[in-house]
C-alpha cells in the first residue's frame, strides 16, 4: 500500500541542477526529491520497465516546514531552511542514491531572524542575485539580501506588512509580490521601497472574493507583470500605469508568472498554467497533472525547453516546448 | 551234311502231314506237339556258334552256286548240257534255303527260350528285393521302439529326495540295506523312494497334531473374549448410574470422551485443525473454548451417503445424456442437473469445529467436494445493545495481508468455487486462506498467495493472537461507534488536552454506509482509494456530519478492518457558501492530510479512539477554517462569505498569522501551551 502521505503531497518549489538533467523539488512535508530528468528523455535501447524513472532517484529531508524556497546558483542547491539557508552540492545530489549515506548540507547561512512561535523563522522566497548573492523574502515579511560568500545579510528590505509570495531581479530593480496586497519595488542600494502598485485597487483587476494577495510578479527592463487574488495585470515600469488586464479568463487566482520570449506564461491557483502575449491573446491554455500550481521551472538552455509544473499533488508535469505535457514524475513525501 | 538232308525230309514230311489230316485235328496236335518238344531237344543241344558256321557255309554254296548258273547262263550256251547243269545246280541251291529255313527256325526258338530264362531270372530278382526292403522297415520299427523305451520317464524323479550320504546316514538299515543297494542303482532309489515315504508320513502326522493345538488355543481366546464383552454393558450401566453424580459435581468425564469420538469422525482438515488448536489451548490460553459441534450419526452416515450423492449425479447426467428426445426436455434436466451439482459441491461434513473467543463463536465447517474449509463467525453477546452486526460484519476478513476470504484458496477448483462466490457465501463461510493452513490443506504449495505468516512455525499461535486482539479491538470499536452515533466525541485526559476546550463544531450524525453509497456521496473517493490501491472489501464504511451553524462538514470515513492497527481515512467535503473539497481547495485537503496522514501515536490504551480523535480534529477545523474565513474577509485576503455582509463567526481562536506560505495555508497546529493555533 503506498503511504498515504505521498497523496497530500504539495510541490512548493523546484530548481533545476547547472546541468539541467536534474531536477530537484522540495515539498510541504520539508523534503527535496531528486529527478532524473536525463534518463528519462533518454531512448531506451532495452525497452525495461521506466516506472522508476518516474520516481524519485533520491528524497532527502532538509527541514519539518513546508519547502517554499528553492534556487539553484552555481553548483549550489540553495534552499530555505528554519532560520537559515542550507547550500547543498549538485555535485553530490546528482549521484545515486546510497542508502546508507545521508543527504547533508555542504553550507549553512543563519539569517538572524526574530524567533515567535516559529512564524517568522521561515524563508518564503528566494531568487538568486549578482555576485554569489541571494535575495530572501522571510517571515519577518521584509526582504534579506545574503552574501553567500561571508554568510552575511549585507542588506535588509522592510516595507511589505505580510508574507513575501514572489520577487524579480532586474539589475539593480527588484520587484516583490506579498499576500499584503502590495507589489513594491526596489532599488537594491536602499532599503525603502522605490515605488509601490497595489493592484487591487485598480477596480478593473480587483476580484475581492479571491483577496487582496499577490502571488507573483515577472519584471523586464519594460514591464511588469503581476496577480494573485486580483487579475493579472501588465503594468509600464517607467509610467508605472496599468495598461492591460491579461487573462480574464481566469477565475483561479495567480500564483506564478513568468516572461519567455515573446510569452507570459502563467501558473493558476487551479489545475492550468496559460501562455499569453503581451496583447492579452491567449495561445495556449493547458490542464495540469496539480490540482494548484504552486511552482514552475523553465529550462534555458537545453533546445527542449522542458516546462516543469509542480503543486498541489506529489505530481510534476514535464511539458516539452514549454507548452506540451509530456510525461509526469511524482514526489514520494 | 547228312543231317540237313535228314531234316529236310522231316520237315517235307511235316508238311505234308498236315494236309493230310486235316480231318484229324487231335491226332494232328498230338504230333505237333511231339514234334515240337522234339525241336526243343535239337535246340538245346546244338550251339548257336555251330549254327552260325553252318549258317555261313551254306550260304556261301549258295552264293558259288548262284554264281556258276550265272556263268552258266552268261556263256550263252543253249545246249542240253548246260540246262541239265543249271537245273541241277538249281536244285542244289533250293535245298540249300531248306537248310537256311531250319537253321532261322531253330533260331528262332532259341531266341524265345533265352528270353524266357531272362524273365525268369528277373522275377526272382524282384522277389529278393521285396524281401530285403521288408527286412530294412522291421529293422527301423525295432529302433524306434528301443528309443521308447529309452526315453521314458518315472514319476520319482521328480520327488527330490535326501542326498545318498544323508540317506545312508539316516535311514534305518531295514530300508537302506547297504549291502543290496551299495551297487545297485535301481534299488538304491527304490530304497530311497521308501525312506521318503516313510519320513514324509510322520511329518504329516506331526502337522496334524500341532494344528489341533492351535484350535484348542483360538477356542480358548474366543471364550475369554466373549466374557471381556459380556463385561462392556455392565460398565456402561455403572457409567450411566454415575451420571447424576458427575452432573451434581460437574465433572467434564463423559464430555470430553463425547468430544473424543467425534474428533475421529472428523474429516482430516477439521481434525488437524482441532488438535492444533486445542493443543494451543491446553498449553498456553484456556480462556478459549473449543468444541466439535455436530450430530454422531449423521457424520457416521456422511461417507457413504456422499459417494450415494456422486453417483447420482453421474448417472443424472448419464440420462440425461442418454434420452435426449426433445430440446425442450434436455434442457430442463440439464438445469436440473446443474442446480444439484452446486449444491453437491457444497456438500458440507456434519461435523464442524466451534472455537470461542471473548463472546464470538467461530465456526470451521469443510466442504468435502471443493476441500477448502471455511470459517463463519457469529456473537453471542447480548448486552449493551450493541449493533450485533457491526461486530461480525468483517471481521475476520483481511486478518492477514489480502486474506478476504472471497475465492476459493486453490487454483484447483477456483472454478467450481466460483457458484460458492455467487450468493450461496454467507450461510457456507469464507474460505480463509489462514484456516486453510490451520487445516494443513496447503494445497500442496499451491495456495494462492503465501503471506510471510504463514512460514511460521508458530502459526496457530499468531492466528489466535491475531483472532483475539482482532475481537478484543472490534467489541470495543463497536463501543466507539456506539458513542459517535450519539455524536458524543468525548476522549480520555491525555488526549483532550492536545485540544481546546471549547469547539463549537458538532458531530450530528454517524451512519453506516457502504461503499457504492458512498461512491455517489463523494466523487473524490474513489481517486483516494485508487491511489492507496484498497481494497472496498477491506474497509467499513461511514458517514459524519459535522456542523458549526450553517457550516456542513460532510466526511465519508473508511475504516480498515484491523483498526485500530491501521488508520481510519476520510473524504471531506464542506458545505458552506458553495462546496469545497480536496480538488477545488487547498485548505480542505490540508485538512484532510492534516486528518488521514498518522502523526503522533496514540499510547497503546487508548488506541481505539483513534477514530474519535480524528472526528475531533475535523471539529477544531471545521471551527478553525469557519473563523479564518471570517477574519480574511475583514483583512481582504480573499473569502467564501465575501457575499454577504459580516462574517458569521466571531474570531475566539488565538492565530499570530492567518496564512503562510505560497500555498497560503491555514494554520493546522494547536499549541497547548500558548493556546495559539500556528502553521506546520
Amino acid at each position: 500500500m503506498p503511504n498515504i502521505k505521498s497523496f497530500y503531497v504539495t510541490v512548493l518549489s523546484e530548481a533545476l541542477s547547472p546541468c539541467e538533467e536534474f531536477l530537484a523539488a522540495g515539498t510541504n512535508f520539508g523534503n527535496v526529491n531528486i529527478f532524473n530528468i536525463k534518463s528519462l528523455y533518454e531512448e531506451d535501447e532495452h525497452h525495461g520497465p521506466r516506472d522508476h524513472l518516474t520516481l524519485p532517484q533520491k528524497c532527502f529531508s532538509v527541514s519539518n516546514k513546508p519547502l517554499q524556497a528553492m534556487t539553484s546558483l552555481n553548483d549550489n542547491l540553495l534552499v530555505g531552511g528554519k532560520n537559515c539557508i542550507e547550500g547543498f552540492s549538485w555535485n553530490q545530489l546528482i549521484l545515486p542514491q546510497n542508502s546508507d549515506q545521508k543527504v547533508k548540507s555542504c553550507w549553512t547561512v543563519d539569517l538572524r531572524l526574530p524567533t515567535d512561535f516559529g512564524t517568522k523563522e521561515t524563508v518564503d522566497c528566494m531568487i538568486n542575485g549578482e555576485n554569489f548573492t541571494a535575495f530572501a523574502a522571510c517571515g519577518d515579511n521584509n526582504i534579506h539580501h545574503v552574501d553567500l560568500e561571508y554568510g552575511k545579510v549585507k542588506h535588509a528590505f522592510s516595507g511589505h506588512t505580510d508574507f513575501i509570495h514572489s520577487m524579480s531581479l532586474v539589475g539593480n530593480q527588484l520587484s516583490s509580490a506579498s499576500e499584503d496586497g502590495t507589489v513594491c519595488i526596489w532599488d537594491t542600494r536602499k532599503s525603502k521601497p522605490v515605488h509601490v502598485i497595489t493592484p487591487h485597487l485598480e477596480s478593473k483587476l480587483n476580484r475581492p472574493h479571491l483577496g487582496k494577495w499577490v502571488g507573483a510578479v515577472a519584471m523586464n527592463e519594460d514591464w511588469l507583470v503581476c496577480g494573485g487574488g486580483p487579475h493579472l495585470g501588465l503594468y509600464h515600469l517607467r509610467s508605472l500605469t496599468m495598461s492591460k488586464v491579461l487573462l480574464e479568463e481566469d477565475a483561479h487566482g495567480v500564483n506564478n508568472v513568468m516572461f519567455h520570449e515573446d510569452n507570459i506564461i502563467v501558473g493558476l491557483d487551479g489545475p492550468f498554467v496559460y501562455h499569453c502575449l503581451f496583447s492579452g491573446d491567449i495561445t495556449v491554455k493547458m490542464p495540469t497533472t496539480p490540482l494548484r500550481v504552486y511552482s514552475i521551472c523553465l529550462q534555458k538552455k537545453d533546445t527542449n525547453k522542458l516546462l516543469f509544473v509542480g503543486g498541489s499533488g506529489g505530481d510534476v508535469d514535464i511539458c516539452t516546448s514549454t507548452k506540451l505535457q509530456d510525461q509526469v514524475v511524482r514526489c514520494l513525501s | 551234311m547228312s543231317k540237313p538232308s535228314k531234316t529236310k525230309r522231316s520237315d517235307s514230311d511235316s508238311k505234308q502231314d498236315p494236309k493230310k489230316s486235316k480231318n484229324d485235328v487231335s491226332s494232328l496236335a498230338a504230333a505237333s506237339k511231339n514234334f515240337m518238344d522234339l525241336e526243343d531237344k535239337e535246340v538245346e543241344s546244338r550251339t548257336g556258334e555251330n549254327d552260325l558256321k553252318i549258317f555261313k557255309e551254306t550260304c556261301c554254296e549258295l552264293k558259288r552256286l548262284m554264281a556258276e548258273i550265272l556263268q552258266l547262263k552268261i556263256s550263252g550256251k543253249t545246249d542240253e548240257e548246260t540246262n541239265k547243269k543249271i537245273v541241277d545246280k538249281r536244285i542244289e541251291a533250293s535245298l540249300l534255303f531248306v537248310t537256311l529255313k531250319k537253321l532261322n527256325r531253330i533260331d528262332k526258338l532259341r531266341l524265345k527260350k533265352a528270353r524266357d530264362t531272362t524273365h525268369d531270372a528277373k522275377q526272382r530278382v524282384d522277389t529278393f528285393h521285396l524281401q530285403l526292403e521288408n527286412l530294412l522297415y522291421e529293422v527301423f520299427h525295432l529302433k524306434k521302439e528301443v528309443d521308447k523305451c529309452l526315453e521314458f520317464k518315472s514319476k520319482d524323479e521328480d520327488i527330490e529326495l535326501v542326498p545318498v550320504e544323508e540317506f545312508y546316514h539316516e535311514a534305518p538299515t531295514s530300508i537302506s540295506k547297504m549291502e543290496l543297494t551299495k551297487n545297485n542303482q535301481h534299488k538304491l532309489t527304490l530304497a530311497r523312494l521308501e525312506w521318503e515315504f516313510e519320513q514324509r508320513k510322520r511329518l504329516s502326522e506331526q502337522c496334524r497334531s500341532l494344528e489341533q493345538n492351535r484350535e484348542k488355543a483360538s477356542n480358548e481366546i474366543g471364550q475369554k473374549q466373549k466374557q471381556l464383552e459380556s463385561l462392556l454393558p455392565r460398565l456402561t450401566s455403572i457409567l450411566e448410574s454415575t451420571r447424576p453424580l458427575q452432573e451434581e459435581l460437574d465433572l467434564p468425564v463423559e464430555r470430553i470422551k463425547f468430544q473424543k469420538e467425534l474428533a475421529v469422525l472428523l474429516p482430516d482438515p477439521l481434525y488437524i485443525l482441532y488438535s492444533q488448536i486445542k493443543a494451543f489451548i491446553e498449553a498456553c490460553d484456556p480462556s478459549l473454548q473449543i468444541s466439535i459441534e455436530g450430530g454422531m450419526e449423521d457424520a457416521i452416515n456422511f461417507g457413504s451417503k456422499n459417494k450415494t450423492g456422486l453417483d447420482e449425479i453421474l448417472e443424472d447426467v448419464d440420462s440425461a445424456e442418454s434420452d435426449m428426445e426433445t430440446e425442450y426436455e434436455t434442457n430442463k434436466r440439464s438445469a436440473t442437473s446443474n442446480k444439484i451439482k452446486t449444491d453437491w459441491q457444497l456438500t458440507r461434513h456434519p461435523l464442524r469445529i466451534q472455537l470461542k473467543i471473548e463472546g464470538i463463536v467461530i465456526n470451521f465447517s469443510y466442504l468435502t467436494t471443493l476441500n477448502i474449509v471455511t470459517v463463519d463467525c457469529k456473537s453471542v453477546q447480548q448486552d449493551d445493545g450493541v449493533n450485533q452486526l457491526s461486530v461480525i460484519e468483517n471481521l475476520l476478513s483481511g486478518l492477514f495481508p489480502n486474506d478476504h476470504g472471497d475465492e476459493s484458496p486453490s487454483w484447483v477448483n477456483c472454478f467450481q468455487a466460483r457458484s460458492m462466490i455467487n450468493g450461496k457465501i454467507t450461510e457456507q463461510g469464507k474460505p480463509y486462506l489462514w484456516a486453510q493452513r490451520l487445516a494443513g490443506l496447503d494445497f500442496n504449495g499451491i495456495v494462492k498467495s503465501t503471506p510471510q505468516s504463514f512460514i511460521n512455525t508458530e502459526f496457530v499461535e499468531t492466528v489466535i493472537h491475531a483472532l483475539k486482539s482482532r475481537i478484543t479491538y472490534r467489541f470495543q470499536f463497536v463501543k466507539v461507534l456506539h458513542l459517535l452515533e450519539k455524536g458524543e466525541l468525548d476522549l480520555n485526559q491525555d488526549s483532550n488536552a492536545t485540544f481546546p476546550p471549547t469547539i463549537y463544531s458538532r458531530l450530528v450524525s454517524w451512519t453506516t454506509s457502504t461503499y457504492e453509497e458512498c461512491l455517489v456521496a463523494s466523487k473524490n473517493l474513489e481517486r483516494l482509494l485508487n491511489f492507496l490501491e484498497l481494497n472496498p472489501k477491506s474497509l467499513s464504511f461511514f458517514k459524519a456530519t459535522l456542523e458549526r451553524e450553517s457550516a456542513k462538514l460532510l466526511a465519508v470515513f473508511m475504516v480498515p478492518v484491523d483498526y485500530p492497527n491501521s488508520t481510519p481515512i476520510c473524504s471531506l467535503e464542506l458545505n458552506w457558501n458553495g462546496k469545497h473539497n480536496r480538488e477545488n481547495s487547498e485548505i480542505i485537503r490540508r485538512i484532510e492530510a492534516e486528518v488521514n496522514v498518522p502523526n503522533n501515536e496514540l499510547p497503546p490504551q487508548h488506541k481505539i479512539d483513534l477514530l474519535t480523535v480524528q472526528l475531533k480534529k475535523l471539529s477544531l477545523h471545521l471551527d478553525l477554517i469557519t473563523e479564518i474565513d471570517g477574519q480574511l474577509m475583514k483583512k481582504g485576503g480573499g473569502s467564501w462569505q465575501s457575499q454577504s455582509v459580516k462574517p458569521e463567526f466571531a474570531t475566539e481562536k488565538m492565530i499570530p498569522q492567518l496564512i503562510k506560505g505560497h500555498d497560503r495555508a491555514y494554520p493546522t497546529k494547536y499549541d497547548t501551551g500558548s493556546g495559539f493555533f500556528l502553521h506546520h
